[in-house]
């Protein structure tokens, strides 16, 4: 995969899409799996209607939520009342330089 | 409450199913809450009805049983994104509530034995509610 570098996946959503489902879609790129294949369903990190009502119950106010799940960091937000931003960061790749064979 | 109340009320509990003690154990006096969060989705009442009349069904004829009753073309986005809501909430939400045990591996999804209160709660909103989720006043009960 050429992320070893530990660049954050970015995926922006408009807010038609759900922020559980932008999230979740960014998992499943992240991970190059298919959405209903992923290590861990997203309700045993949080409870994605949770997510969502924190996100979009007033989308003028600046909220941004982040959380672990599986080897990586997700924060996601909502932009300009516009936009749910997922970005996925690997947590694997901090401790250490990544290798080159 | 005693420890002796307690004990009796634990007994009790383990008398009535798993499910019951999974759904009343929560944290002090919020059953009901517990009860209605796991209810308060137009989707979980339809699964939980629909489990009420099949003892197991397979992720995938849920998520058709599902789509047919909204509509919802089975190649079309809203699909993929009804199944994804099943996987990673619906089903873990239920079974976490016990209202129905998903196996992950297999994905079948069963039924479990369910308090009377969420029985007759359930029958209610047969009757009483579109697929859309909205309640339809022109029925009689």
């Amino acid at each position: 995969m050429g992320r070893d570098d530990g660049d954050p996946y970015r995926l922006r959503s408009d807010l038609s899409v759900q922020p559980r489902h932008a999230v979740i879609t960014a998992l499943a790129a992240e991970q190059n799996r298919d959405r209903l294949d992923l290590e861990t369903p997203l309700y045993e990190s949080l409870d994605p209607e949770a997510l969502d009502s924190l996100l979009l119950h007033r989308p003028e106010t600046d909220v941004s939520v982040t959380f672990s799940i599986s080897d990586v960091t997700v924060t996601v937000w909502v932009e300009d009342e516009e936009h749910i931003l997922v970005e996925v960061t690997d947590r694997t790749g901090e401790a250490g330089k990544p290798s080159y064979s | 409450m005693s420890d002796a109340e307690s004990d009796g009320e634990n007994v009790e509990q383990n008398q009535r199913g798993a499910s019951q003690a999974a759904l009343l154990c929560s944290d002090g006096g919020s059953d009901l809450n517990r009860f209605f969060e796991a209810l308060a989705d137009n989707r979980r009442r339809r699964i939980l009805i629909h489990l009420q009349q099949n003892d197991t069904v397979s992720l995938q004829d849920l998520a058709g049983v599902l789509a047919d009753q909204e509509g919802i073309d089975h190649q079309s986005e809203a699909f993929k994104r009804l199944q994804v809501d099943l996987v990673h909430l619906h089903l873990p939400k239920l079974a976490d509530y016990g209202l129905l045990a998903f196996d992950e591996r297999t994905n079948i999804v069963s039924s479990e034995s369910l308090p009377t209160a969420v029985e007759q709660i359930l029958g209610l909103v047969a009757d009483l509610e579109d697929t859309d989720g909205s309640i339809d006043s022109n029925k009689e009960s």
